[in-house]
C-alpha cells in the first residue's frame, strides 16, 4: 500500500476520484448537522443556548489534533522511506491543520468568556492548543525557508516528530493538571457524558469537518505534486 | 436569545475561515494547473 501510492501519478489519479465524492459528503453532512445543531438539538440545562457552540469547537479540535497526528506519521514515514506523497501530504495538510486549530482557539474563546467570564486563561488545555498552533505555523515558516526544498521537508518532519509529544499532553491535560477547562466528555473509556440528542448533531459536524479536509487536502496535494512537476521542467 | 452574539460570531468566524481556507487552496490548485499547461 505504501509502496503502492509513491508513484505520484497513480496518487494524482485516485486524488481527483475523490476529490468531488469527498466534497459532496462534507456538504450533506454540514446542512444536516448545521440543522441539528442550530435547530433541533435542546439547549444545555446549564449552558443553556451557549452549548451550540460545541458542535463546531469540539469537531475543530478533534480535526486540530487528528491532521497533526497524521502529519507526523508522514513526516516519519517521509523520512524514513523518502516517501514522495507523504513529505507532500504532511506540506499541504498544514495550512488546514492550522486552519482547524485556529477555529477551536477562536470558538473557545468565544464559549470561555459566556461560561467562565474570561476570554483566555493559561490553564494546560488551553495553553497545550495553543502550542499546536504555534507548531502548525512554526512548521509552514519552516519548510519554505530553505532554498533546497528536501532540507526544508526534512527540518520541518523533524520538528513535526518533536512536537509530536504535545498530542498526548493536549488529551490528557485535562486528567494530569487542574483545568479551567472541562474533563473529556465524549472521547473517554466510560463512554459519552453527553446525551444522544447533541451527540448526534457533534458527529455530524465532525464528519463535515472529516469530509472537507479530505477533499481540500487532496486539492492542495495535487497542487503541491503540480508545482513539483513544474519546477522538475524548468530544471530541465 | 441568550448570548446569541457569542453563538453567531462563533458560526460566523468559522465559516469565514473555512472559506479562506476552500477560496485560497482552489485558487492555488487553478494557478498550479495554469502553469503547467503553459509548461507543456
Amino acid at each position: 500500500m505504501i509502496t503502492r501510492y509513491a508513484n505520484p501519478t497513480r496518487f494524482m489519479k485516485l486524488s481527483a476520484m475523490v476529490r468531488p465524492f469527498a466534497f459532496f459528503l462534507a456538504a450533506a453532512a454540514g446542512a444536516a448537522g448545521l440543522y441539528f445543531s442550530l435547530f433541533d438539538s435542546p439547549p444545555d440545562y446549564q449552558q443553556g443556548e451557549t452549548v451550540r457552540i460545541m458542535y463546531i469547537h469540539v469537531p475543530a479540535a478533534w480535526m486540530a489534533l487528528f491532521v497533526y497526528t497524521t502529519m507526523a506519521v508522514s513526516a516519519f514515514v517521509g523520512l524514513v522511506w523518502k516517501h514522495v506523497v507523504a513529505e507532500v501530504y504532511a506540506k499541504s495538510a498544514a495550512f488546514l491543520g492550522a486552519a482547524f486549530t485556529l477555529i477551536c482557539l477562536l470558538t473557545g474563546s468565544l464559549w470561555g468568556k459566556p461560561m467562565w467570564g474570561t476570554w483566555w486563561v493559561w490553564d494546560a488545555r488551553l495553553t497545550s492548543v495553543f502550542v499546536l498552533f504555534l507548531l502548525y505555523a512554526g512548521y509552514i515558516v519552516l519548510v519554505d525557508s530553505f532554498d533546497d526544498e528536501q532540507k526544508g521537508l526534512n527540518a520541518g518532519a523533524m520538528l513535526l516528530l518533536a512536537g509530536a509529544v504535545n498530542i498526548p499532553v493536549i488529551k490528557f491535560s485535562v486528567d494530569w493538571w487542574n483545568t479551567l477547562h472541562q474533563p473529556s466528555s465524549v472521547l473517554r473509556m466510560e463512554g459519552a457524558a453527553i446525551d444522544s440528542s447533541m451527540l448526534w448533531p457533534l458527529f455530524l459536524m465532525a464528519a463535515a469537518f472529516k469530509f472537507l479536509f479530505i477533499g481540500l487536502v487532496c486539492l492542495r496535494m495535487e497542487t503541491e505534486m503540480m508545482r513539483r512537476r513544474a519546477r522538475i521542467q524548468e530544471a530541465i | 436569545m441568550e448570548n446569541g452574539v457569542y453563538i453567531i460570531a462563533s458560526y460566523v468566524l468559522t465559516a469565514v475561515i473555512l472559506l479562506f481556507a476552500i477560496v485560497k487552496s482552489a485558487m492555488d490548485f487553478r494557478r498550479a494547473r495554469d502553469g503547467k499547461r503553459k509548461s507543456q
